[in-house]
């Protein structure tokens, strides 16, 4: 495991497809902690947690597939992504959708601080609640149309605003300390 | 969800610089077994589905190439009678490694990457077993086979399986 840790991610993908688990062992311990907070930063830290496994499982079964001569990262990436799209599009996301109270969505954004400290924390949201918070209140998008164009459901986009918000409020709280 | 390329760099830009949160012991605990048995699955598991597979092709190739006689199809065709051409020796010999060979190369179908390392792992062991297991299955059938007979067609049916095992590991698109 020593000697594993001094080799690149592209030769750890390689011993890792020809069957060497401490490989695989070694490129866990070298990024799960960056898929985690990535996931963390879209979805609940519950949902992160099975996204994570998904995301090491489907590297997992499709080992294979990748090749050594091309980077490793972003194909962690893109698949770390895709468990993330394929969650966004799962009938399972119903579970999720309890519990959200869509009337405590403000109407407007919150008149915590000025302009320039919500420009900062929007700034400080990961892309898709960005996106999504400055279609809604911004652009004065629907749900509906929001959901359209981030190819997700209505519920979800609503979800994902809230989620926004509530970031966004932490993120000004925080500042004024 | 659909996004833009320079979206896309953005969003790995930021993958990229994250420092890492900690992920809870219980998750990677559960994530790193969970591929570890996946990669080390049960000798034996591995035996039964090789077993699984053989019980199959084995009993469908006896239509193009009965084994000491038994040929449940009724085929007018059988492959031992070329095989026959290089003496009886030979015959036994070839029926062995064609009856164990063709399971060999079909379970690629059926075997997984890690299931067929563990199948090359112990490669003697597994044809060995599923050799007499066939040859025990022939005499249960009505075989009559001499002991030298039964050896010949045994080493046959070793190298075939064994041969077929390391041809397919040895590929490089096996990695």
């Amino acid at each position: 495991m020593n000697g594993l840790k001094d080799r690149s991610d592209e030769e750890l993908m390689t011993l890792y497809q020809g069957g060497d688990y401490a490989a695989f062992e070694c490129l866990y311990e070298r990024h799960s902690g960056r898929v985690f907070q990535y996931l963390k930063g879209k979805v609940s830290a519950e949902a992160a947690k099975d996204l994570l496994q998904e995301t090491f499982l489907k590297i997992h079964r499709s080992r294979s597939q990748y090749q050594p001569q091309y980077p490793f990262l972003p194909w962690l990436f893109t698949v770390a992504r895709n468990s993330l799209n394929d969650f966004f599009k799962s009938p399972d996301q119903k579970v999720i959708k309890i519990g959200i109270d869509t009337d405590s969505l403000p109407a407007a954004l919150p008149h915590i601080g000025s302009e320039h400290d919500l420009s900062a924390a929007l700034s400080g949201l990961p892309h898709v609640q960005r996106r999504a918070i400055e279609l809604r209140y911004l652009n004065e998008w629907s749900f509906e149309k929001i959901a359209d164009e981030m190819s997700t459901t209505p519920e979800n986009s609503r979800q994902i605003i809230s989620r926004g918000i509530k970031k966004m409020r932490s993120l000004l709280r925080g500042g004024k300390k | 969800m659909k996004i833009t390329e320079k979206e896309w760099l953005e969003d790995f830009k930021d993958f990229v610089s994250s420092e890492g949160a900690a992920v809870p012991q219980d998750v990677s605990r559960k994530i790193l077994r969970r591929i570890h048995a996946e990669m080390n699955p049960s000798p034996w598991m591995v035996f039964f589905k090789l077993f699984g597979v053989h019980l199959v092709v084995g009993t469908l190739s006896l239509a193009i190439c009965n084994q000491f006689g038994l040929n449940p199809f009724h085929t007018g065709f059988s492959l031992s009678e070329y095989f026959m051409k290089f003496g009886h020796s030979a015959c036994m010999f070839l029926c062995g490694v064609l009856f164990i060979g063709l399971t060999i190369s079909l379970c690629q179908i059926f075997l997984n990457r890690d299931e067929f390392r563990i199948l090359a792992r112990n490669v003697f062991l597994q044809v060995f077993g599923l050799a007499v297991f066939s040859l025990v299955a022939f005499i249960g059938f009505g075989a009559e086979i001499v002991l030298s007979i039964g050896l010949l067609w045994l080493m046959g049916a070793m190298i075939g399986g064994v041969v077929t095992t390391k041809a397919f590991i040895s590929r490089p698109s096996f990695s």
